[in-house]
């Protein structure tokens, strides 16, 4: 479960966010969208604790967080490999025996379809192939709370839905609740799931067939 | 047999354990600090150093008791300000190292009989090397390979990944001076054995040769060692034979070798292709 609490961010004499405030109760997918600079990914650093809220406050029920940055653009001439960044992912997690790591790390890039890519360096890998790597870096730690920043900016459509496919796979079988930000609600297959529009304040908060109905950014 | 009988010299055993001692500790932070944009605090502190250990000269028996305290707060404080958005850590070096070594200028002009001792700093020599720096330098090589390999994977995602660092606890402030600490007792030492001018390149140099074939970090750390290991010991045979700088010698060698690296480097990758 997320509570937030009247939530603001102030930078400076820039307001950032102002008062925003839902509660996501465990086991949900949460997607939030808005403009271009209207607060989304504070919000979510918010969540993980990368930035303190300037008022207001912030609970969740669970330590064990899997989270996927905005995506960045990163060295490639930096000598590493898939393994070795995936293997950032356990930093939370360091009980796990290096075997157990091997054998969690090749099971998701099997599922992510990258297991060929294992020991290749980060710096010859496209950009989508870099993308599902940061994907299971978020996911091998066996978060009960994934956020999401943008996933799936530089997946190409089909890995784009499979990918969407699992996320709600995990959602349903594994109870993980996730926060999601996307430009893009089509990529929202189930109704029932929660949209949270912001733009510097909260505008919806509600089911994402909710949403679809009444509010006017619905369709823009 | 005649040619290695210079081997039973003391005082050539001792240049190739601080050489070999100075060269792996150096190897050990260099991808951290090369891979990091943070290679040149090295360079910067070599140049506090020199100042250190010449305040150390004039209020010591022992330089390095003025001069350690000295070099390590430079490095401190270096570290502090580059972590307040106010100014780039290349200035920040660029200003703590210029200020230091021009209080190091002015202590010499009041002062007289250093010009010797002045030389030395500048290009080092490993062939002069006391029993109290030795030791110190297989301290300072202890006190780093610990680190290292105690805190082997939080040093390399806060080296890759500092956003995700922040995110996964780690405690990349501690790591950030601790290092910052490391590199400034390495400098100390290698400020009087391999000279103010050529200590940072022992850092630079064995990451910029060892990315240029190595694949994964690790990789690139232990070929970064090995090689500094094995141009240290040419460097060292090299400079006995031709009378020139230990220190000059062993930077001119591994110059040769990154140059090779380059040009052999495309060759390897048609081969991959």
């Amino acid at each position: 479960m997320i509570r937030a609490e009247n939530l603001s961010k102030v930078y400076g004499e820039t307001k950032v966010l102002h008062d925003v405030s839902f509660l996501l109760p465990p086991g949900e997918l949460l997607y939030i969208v808005g403009p271009n600079g209207s607060g989304k990914t504070t919000l979510v650093r918010m969540l993980v604790g990368l930035v303190k809220p300037t008022e207001g406050t912030i609970n969740i029920h669970t330590d064990k967080i899997g989270y996927l940055p905005q995506r960045m653009v990163y060295k490639t001439d930096f000598p590493i490999t898939v393994q070795e960044v995936i293997e950032g992912g356990f930093a939370c997690t360091p009980q796990l025996s290096k075997q157990d790591k091997r054998a969690l790390i090749l099971e998701w890039a099997k599922r992510m379809e990258i297991e060929a890519l294992v020991d290749r360096p980060m710096g010859t890998l496209s950009g989508g192939q870099q993308q599902r790597v940061y994907l299971i870096r978020a996911l091998v730690s066996q978060p009960d709370l994934l956020v999401l920043d943008e996933p799936t900016s530089a997946l190409d459509p089909e890995f784009r839905r499979k990918f969407n496919d699992l996320i709600m796979e995990m959602q349903h079988k594994q109870g993980l609740t996730v926060v999601y930000i996307t430009h893009d609600l089509d990529e929202a297959v189930d109704p029932e799931s929660l949209v949270l529009f912001i733009d510097k304040t909260v505008g919806f908060f509600g089911t994402q067939h909710q949403y679809r109905e009444g509010h006017p950014h619905a369709h823009a | 047999m005649l040619m290695l009988s210079f081997l039973m010299r003391q005082y050539i055993q001792y240049a190739f354990l601080i050489g070999i001692a100075l060269s792996v500790s150096a190897a050990l932070l260099s991808p951290y600090l090369v891979l990091n944009q943070q290679s040149l605090i090295t360079d910067g502190l070599a140049h506090v150093s020199f100042t250190g250990l010449i305040l150390g000269i004039l209020l010591a028996d022992q330089p390095f008791y003025v001069a350690v305290p000295f070099v390590v707060l430079a490095a401190l404080i270096i570290k502090y300000l580059s972590t307040k958005k106010t100014m780039n850590t290349d200035a920040v070096i660029g200003v703590v190292s210029a200020v230091a070594f021009a209080i190091g200028l002015i202590i010499i002009s009041q002062s007289s009989g250093f010009n010797r001792v002045i030389e030395g700093m500048l290009v080092g020599n490993i062939f002069t090397v006391t029993n109290t720096e030795l030791i110190f330098s297989l301290l300072v090589l202890v006190a780093i390979a610990w680190f290292v390999l105690r805190y082997y994977k939080p040093l390399l995602l806060v080296t890759y990944d500092l956003e995700y660092a922040k995110f996964a606890k780690i405690r990349y402030q501690f790591l950030g001076y601790g290092l910052a600490v490391l590199a400034a007792l390495l400098v100390v030492i290698g400020v009087r054995t391999i000279g103010t001018l050529l200590i940072s390149s022992l850092v630079i140099f064995p990451t910029l040769v060892a990315s240029q074939f190595c694949r994964s970090f690790k990789s690139v750390l232990l070929c970064g060692v090995g090689l500094s290991i094995v141009v240290t010991i040419l460097g060292i045979f090299s400079a006995h034979y031709l009378q020139t700088p230990a220190g000059s010698t062993i930077v001119v060698l591994y110059a040769i070798v990154l140059l090779a690296s380059f040009l052999v480097r495309p060759l390897l990758r048609k081969g991959d292709a």
